[in-house]
């Protein structure tokens, strides 16, 4: 349908200086911003999480703690001062001395470095393991996947704290054995959660151009599959951390995990409980100290999984 | 539905070998050991020797392996390497029935709040109601279960002095151990409720209860709840694996006489028959509880073997 403007020949007439450029449009396509991306997004979304960030402060913060403060400090874990036994927190020791006299503060800074360690490392273990079977056994599928499954399924449903004590029991009381017990059915979860991405990626019209140009499995997995999976898997990896830590606090309150004289959060609370009425800030830092860590860590994974997951918010 | 369930009893009872394979020959190669020569230096060799024959260490691995599961079969799960006249059938018999009974009121008390509070939290999705059952969530899900159990102890206890500290003697004993060890599964259950509960309630089928006029309390009370509730059978098997790590530490601070205590007393004693034959029983107990939670979801909600 044509519209008919009988006033176009006025202005057909009026001479080319009367008109001028309103505003300039060969610029109007090209990106004003920096496009962002993936990681970008997420740290955004992840920033706005007022608990998951202050979180990350604290758990940063006591990372620091844990590594300068014990160089600095005239103390150590294992020295004692028979002349200072049962003080209350002062100036000279903040957290207070126990029955041996021994400064609690850089004790309570000793089991943040053992907790710190084992909670990243055996995370940083069963993400491998998990990140590995899971992605073998998504990506292989049929009878193989089944198998694999079927054994993961028989590992998980093993009540995995008996086989802790055990392993505690057969490699002695130390920091790598917490963390090869730990390693023993933590991984499987992560593996789950690799193996279902991964069947859901691999029918992807990228991986299939991929194959297509002759990518081996072991590249597809690498550098496609695994990477598009991340953001499911570091949710997972994340709140491994708290769980491990928990666990061998779980094994020093028992008396199987970290040996005295080193000092775990676990065990400072347990050595604390006979004195539990008469001093009872002897209990209260670690437990604090376990609290704090925990809590940080909750946090934190919450606020990934929000930021590496948006639909999943409620 | 037959063949479902056959397939989860056959899987169970592969569990269970797998289990009691692993736990056998870990324990055989732990070092050391009550009857070795390198720890009993007082003790002339010829006696330990003798006293291992007793136990049937002398034979070769395989042996013992089979004669262990010989005795299995029979219900014998061997005697004490600490104290001779103790079986740890006669342990299992006297000190169980305390930690089930505590357990059992455990769970019945974690479900009688948690389910509740997640259906509030739901219906008040964002008021105030709902804002403090998530924080009372997050709490029980950060803090380990000694350290609530500590809290307690101290408070209760030991400062206001309102609770007995240990033993089990009249229900007044049971309400601090039952609260630490219902305390982690409260917060779980709530969660898990709420978050299914919200789930439920924006189903076709509520707006369709709804738009016939249904009551409310009935809309929520059967059609959304019922529905609800499925994950929350789910959890029932793991709950029974969590209750075992909260009565290790439960039962050890109250005093309580449960098998939780004896585990832990016997890993310090290194008594290994009694610690695999905790194990073993703990082990087979909890797949057990994972088995009947498994059928009893695919009995209720018949798309769980669809998907499976």
């Amino acid at each position: 349908m044509f519209v008919n403007y009988p006033d176009m020949d006025e202005y057909a007439s009026l001479p080319a200086e009367m008109f001028e450029v309103c505003a300039d449009s060969s610029d109007a396509e090209e990106i004003a911003r920096p496009s962002t991306t993936y990681w970008h997004d997420v740290w955004q979304r992840f920033r706005r999480d007022p608990l998951a960030l202050a979180g990350l402060m604290v758990i940063l913060a006591m990372a620091l703690m844990a590594v300068f403060i014990p160089m600095f400090s005239p103390y150590t874990y294992s020295g004692m001062n028979l002349t200072a036994i049962n003080q209350g927190p002062s100036l000279a020791h903040p957290c207070g001395t126990d029955q041996m006299g021994r400064d609690i503060f850089i004790r309570i800074m000793y089991g943040a470095r053992i907790s710190l360690t084992i909670g990243v490392v055996a995370a940083a273990i069963n993400f491998l393991i998990g990140v590995i079977y899971g992605g073998l056994s998504g990506y292989i599928g049929g009878r193989t996947d089944m198998i694999m499954m079927r054994i993961v399924d028989i590992l998980s449903s093993l009540p995995s704290l008996l086989y802790i004590v055990l392993i505690m029991l057969l490699f002695g009381s130390n920091v790598l054995s917490v963390v090869l017990a730990l390693c023993f059915t933590s991984w499987i979860g992560t593996a789950r959660v690799v193996r279902s991405e991964v069947m859901h990626l691999k029918h992807s019209e990228y991986v299939l151009a991929s194959r297509l140009a002759g990518g081996r499995t072991w590249h597809l997995l690498v550098s496609h599959l695994i990477p598009n999976a991340m953001g499911p898997i570091i949710v997972s990896t994340a709140f491994l951390i708290p769980s491990a830590i928990f666990s061998e606090a779980f094994l020093s309150f028992l008396g199987i995990g970290i040996q005295a004289p080193m000092a775990s959060w676990g065990s400072l609370a347990n050595d604390a409980i006979p004195m539990m009425l008469s001093e009872p800030y002897q209990i209260f830092f670690p437990v604090l100290a376990i609290c704090i860590t925990m809590f940080s860590f909750n946090f934190i994974g919450d606020g990934l999984r929000d930021a590496l997951d948006p639909r999943l918010k409620k | 539905m037959l063949k479902y369930i056959m397939k989860r009893l056959l899987a169970g009872v592969l569990t269970i070998f797998v289990l009691i394979t692993i736990s056998f020959f870990m324990m055989h190669a732990m070092p050391g050991g009550p009857f070795s020569p390198d720890e009993q230096k007082n003790v002339p060799p010829e006696v330990l020797e003798r006293i291992a024959a007793s136990y049937g260490l002398d034979r070769p691995v395989g042996e013992q392996y089979l004669n262990y599961w010989k005795n299995l079969l029979r219900g014998d799960l061997g005697i004490s390497y600490k104290k001779q006249d103790t079986s740890v059938n006669s342990i299992i018999d006297i000190h169980f029935p305390v930690s089930a009974r505590v357990g059992a009121v455990a769970v019945v008390v974690a479900l009688l709040i948690g389910i509740p509070m997640g259906v509030l939290a739901a219906l008040y999705r964002g008021k105030a109601m709902d804002m403090a059952a998530m924080v009372f969530c997050t709490i029980g899900i950060s803090v380990p279960v000694f350290i609530i159990s500590l809290l307690l102890l101290y408070l209760f206890a030991g400062v206001l002095q309102w609770l007995p500290s240990f033993g089990l003697t009249s229900w007044r004993h049971y309400i601090l151990p039952v609260a630490c060890l219902a305390f982690n599964p409260i917060a779980y259950i709530t969660r898990q409720t709420r978050s299914s509960m919200l789930e439920a309630l924006e189903q076709d089928y509520v707006r369709t209860a709804r738009a016939k006029g249904v009551m409310e309390l009935w809309v929520v009370g059967k059609h959304a709840l019922k529905n609800a509730l499925t994950p929350v059978i789910t959890y029932l098997g793991p709950l029974v694996a969590g209750l075992l790590t909260g009565s290790f530490v439960v039962e050890r601070l109250f005093s309580v006489p449960g098998v939780g205590r004896y585990f832990v007393q016997s890993v310090s004693d290194r008594d290994y028959t009694m610690i695999m034959g905790i194990v073993i029983f703990f082990g087979i107990f909890v797949v057990v509880c994972n088995l009947i939670s498994d059928i009893l979801l695919a009995i209720v909600d018949p798309r769980v073997k669809l998907n499976s």
